[in-house]
């Protein structure tokens, strides 16, 4: 197993998904896994270049692939979109020389193929069970958390081949790692609408309210995510969906490094929990 | 409605063919994606229907229905499809074809989002959240749609007021000229 890799933090992570690079370095230095960001990545283009040029698409995630292919790297990424994307352009261009030629010139890149690119919770799944357990210096008993997938680590299954598409749980077996219970609800794979974010808020309020409200009956005290997209709609959109709907959950919406962290020693700060918009203080208050 | 075989705009069928990489006559019309589709209370034509307008090439209610622009592309259909349909990228044909044939009113703001994002990181080479929101609101005319939110995450310290840029800007530049150049 490679202990160093080429690591894509995307711009959400060097934006407004700060405390989701941050708690992913914190929980990598604990293990001991070495990530060495790519100088000069450029932005995936998500779905809306996939969405208007599926060939533009292509080129920008080429030349991303094509920086880790010089530092000889297999690359870690964070972003569950970027995630996406970059797998999809890496397997196309994997099975496809002439795609692989017509797309390197376009980019000006020289990928040559066979980087792997792995989701960072399937590497911190490789680490080991046991390596975590060791790392874990305080227990999150008491802590009721639903782990929550949403679409761009799941699907389409044969492109990411991260999890069972209909019943994931990578999550849930690290999350029990640090003493925290996940529970068992039911729209863990759901959509959150996320794309429609800005153009279509209607949608993603009744979404992300289905979701919320799902996860607050089954007995949970906050979401555990490990995608951006998700992070930013469940908690920035919760307070417009509370109003909508008459409703309360101030559920706070933790990335799954931010619990692993704290469960390995780590200071709030150093997993930037002040960084959310709903307050996690008060859940790990209770714990420590 | 009466449908004669006569009426099928086969031209139109190829063309969503080609777009999608998807061979419509696969869906056996199970309606598994329609059960599953989480969009799908909010859809006038749900995406099994679409799916069978596509079978009988009915090009005007297809350019006519906001569905394709209301899709999510969660990928929860084509998971679930036993004939392996890819059908968001039907969705995707469909409003390729209605960009082009300049009725995309249908779903306006959504594509004015996506043209907002792809010039936003063809400038910044990385995506700059509170510019790309700005200009989406100048270019859909809703000037203060979601300020408070960007306020919020402003105080958390999540977003700066300069885009952080990555070097060889030229070239990304260029990237996005000769995909552009490809696809006329
Ligand atoms: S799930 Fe597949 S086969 Fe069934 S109706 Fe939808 S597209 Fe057709
Ligand atoms: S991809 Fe589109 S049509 Fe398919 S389930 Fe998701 S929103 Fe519905």
């Amino acid at each position: 197993m490679s202990t160093s890799y080429a690591y894509y933090p995307g711009c959400s992570l060097h934006g407004a998904s700060k405390e989701f690079d941050m708690s992913v370095k914190a929980v990598f230095g604990k293990l001991g896994i070495e990530l060495d960001e790519m100088e000069d990545w450029i932005c995936c283009g998500a779905t809306p270049a996939h969405a208007v040029n599926p060939d533009l698409a292509l080129a920008l995630s080429a030349r991303n692939l094509s920086i880790a292919c010089s530092m000889h790297k297999d690359v870690a990424v964070p972003c569950a979109a970027c995630f996406n994307r970059m797998k999809t352009t890496a397997k196309h261009l994997d099975e496809d020389a002439a795609l692989r030629t017509k797309i390197n010139a376009m980019a000006d890149a020289d990928y040559t193929g066979g980087v792997q690119v792995k989701h960072v919770l399937t590497i911190l799944k490789e680490a080991g069970d046991e390596a975590i357990s060791k790392a874990v210096t305080r227990k999150l008993e008491g802590l009721k958390v639903a782990c929550y997938y949403g679409c761009l680590l799941l699907r389409p299954p044969k492109i990411t081949q991260f999890d069972d598409p209909e019943n994931p749980t990578i999550m849930e077996s690290i999350v029990k790692l640090t003493g925290a219970e996940a529970v068992d609800w039911n729209f863990k794979t759901e959509c959150c609408g996320a794309t429609h974010s800005v153009p279509r808020t209607d949608i993603v309020l009744k979404l992300v309210n289905d979701i919320l409200g799902d996860a607050k009956s089954h007995g949970a005290e906050a979401l555990v995510v490990a995608c951006p997209l998700c992070q930013i709609n469940l908690d920035m959109r919760q307070a417009e969906v509370e109003k909508k709907y008459g409703v309360s959950y101030k559920m706070p919406i933790l990335y799954f490094s931010q619990i692993v962290g704290l469960a390995m020693g780590a200071t709030p700060a150093e997993v930037g929990l002040n960084k959310l918009v709903t307050p996690a203080d008060a859940l790990f208050s209770k714990v420590a | 409605m009466k449908i004669e075989d006569t009426d099928r705009n086969t031209e139109f069928i190829k063309e969503i063919e080609s777009l999608s990489g998807e061979k419509i006559a696969m869906c056996y019309q199970c309606g598994k994606c329609s059960a599953g589709c989480p969009i799908a209370y909010e859809m006038n034509e749900l995406p099994d229907k679409i799916m069978r307008l596509a079978q009988l090439g009915m090009k005007e209610e297809l350019l006519s229905s906001t569905t394709p622009w209301l899709c999510a592309s969660c990928e929860m259909c084509s998971t679930r499809c036993p004939q392996e349909v890819e059908i968001p990228r039907v969705m995707e044909a469909i409003r390729a074809i209605s960009v082009r044939e300049g009725r995309q009113r249908t779903g306006k703001d959504v594509n004015i989002f996506y043209d907002t994002f792809i010039n936003n990181i063809k400038t910044f080479g990385r995506s700059f959240e509170p510019m790309m929101v700005a200009r989406f609101n100048l270019s859909s005319r809703k000037l203060f749609k979601d300020m408070k939110n960007g306020m919020k995450l402003f105080t958390k310290g999540k977003i700066g007021l300069l885009p952080d840029k990555p070097k060889g800007m030229d070239q990304i530049r260029k990237i996005y000229d000769r995909a552009n150049a490809e696809e006329k």
